[in-house]
């Protein structure tokens, strides 16, 4: 079996290719780390972050171990409020093709590759739709998509 | 449109195991547009009954299944917790519902306190637990299996937010279960468990 230092490893190099023209506007691409909660177990986590502006991207690679595994991708702020492109594109009603993007079970490549395509994807959705949140002084509280959870 | 300012005097009985009776002074505005509909009517809100008339309303709600399919509703009180009157909370087996009915509380000056992104009172959703849950929706396609649920922080949280409204002496508006989902929640349900000891 792969670890997921291994995999994150990756992330991290696929991450630093495709967002690495951030660093320009002022972003850190910190290495990846390896984080846990209960509910998820272990996770990857690559954090993207300007220091001056308090805007990151974080990436979470979650492995197909206890879960199914999969990314997410949240835009958060300096004071810590957060939402996921995916909860982005269903708040805004933007869902089908650029929701089905950025799931990672969608790619049926290797992983590298898989990541690469999902990165890209997610690349685009952020330079079209939320470059007025990672760059600007805008914000928007997206509400937490429930779903029909509660 | 024009503003109307009225001043009323209501008599405010509170439903709860132990019957409490208060009179609550009301001072609020009603905006009345050309054609005579207040505010609350114009969001299609019926006030119902003699007791607890500023918060028993009938709330016109909808809400959107996966499918896309619309759901229509009316959103009222199905049991209500006696507690502070200037404190109030809403919970209910829909968010859209809860949401909704919130909004027509606003429109008669109460600002009523939700589960939401944004909380007060003394808690907040902490940032790890919104991100835990939208990567663990995510994953499972926008529905959490209810194995992995309760070790959420976000269900952690929304426990420890119903133990505070009961603390802190909240009126809690419970909306029942509007659209009649046949799917349990446990968020819901462990909202009634800790303010009400059982669900409904």
């Amino acid at each position: 079996m792969i670890s997921l230092t291994h995999d994150s490893e990756i992330l991290d190099l696929k991450i630093r290719e495709i967002f690495g023209d951030l660093e320009t506007k002022g972003f850190i691409i910190q290495n990846a780390s390896i984080k846990h909660t209960d509910a998820i177990g272990n996770y990857a986590e690559v954090v993207v972050k300007n220091k001056t502006t308090g805007r990151s991207i974080l990436f979470w690679y979650i492995p197909p171990r206890i879960h199914p595994g999969g990314i997410s991708i949240f835009l958060q702020n300096d004071s810590g409020d957060t939402f996921s492109l995916s909860e982005y594109l269903t708040q805004n009603k933007l869902e089908s093709q650029l929701s089905r993007s950025i799931v990672l079970a969608n790619y049926d490549g290797k992983f590298d590759e898989n990541i690469e395509s999902l990165l890209k994807a997610a690349k685009a959705i952020i330079f079209q739709y939320l470059d007025k949140y990672l760059f600007g002084g805008e914000w928007e509280s997206i509400p937490i998509q429930w779903g029909d959870m509660k | 449109m024009r503003i109307v300012t009225f001043h009323g005097m209501e008599q405010l009985a509170i439903l709860s195991q132990k019957t409490v009776v208060c009179p609550l002074l009301l001072w609020g505005s009603l905006a009345i547009s050309g054609g005579g509909v207040g505010l609350t009517q114009a969001l299609g809100v019926t006030t119902v009954g003699m007791t607890n008339s500023h918060l028993i309303l009938n709330v016109p709600v909808t809400t959107t299944l996966k499918d896309g399919t619309v759901l229509n509703a009316t959103a009222t009180p199905a049991r209500i917790l006696t507690g502070d009157p200037n404190n109030v909370a809403i919970i209910g087996r829909s968010m859209d519902a809860v949401n909704g009915y919130a909004a027509a509380l606003r429109s008669q000056g109460i600002e009523p306190y939700l589960f939401s992104n944004s909380l007060d009172a003394g808690l907040t959703i902490p940032t790890i637990a919104r991100q835990e849950f939208s990567a663990l929706s995510d994953i499972y396609g926008g529905t959490i299996p209810d194995s992995v649920l309760p070790s959420t922080k976000m269900f952690q949280t929304n426990e420890a937010w119903a133990q505070l409204l009961k603390q802190q002496n909240y009126t809690v508006i419970d909306l029942g279960n509007p659209f009649v989902n046949p799917t349990p929640s446990l968020f819901y349900n462990a909202e009634q468990k800790v303010l009400f000891g059982g669900t409904k």
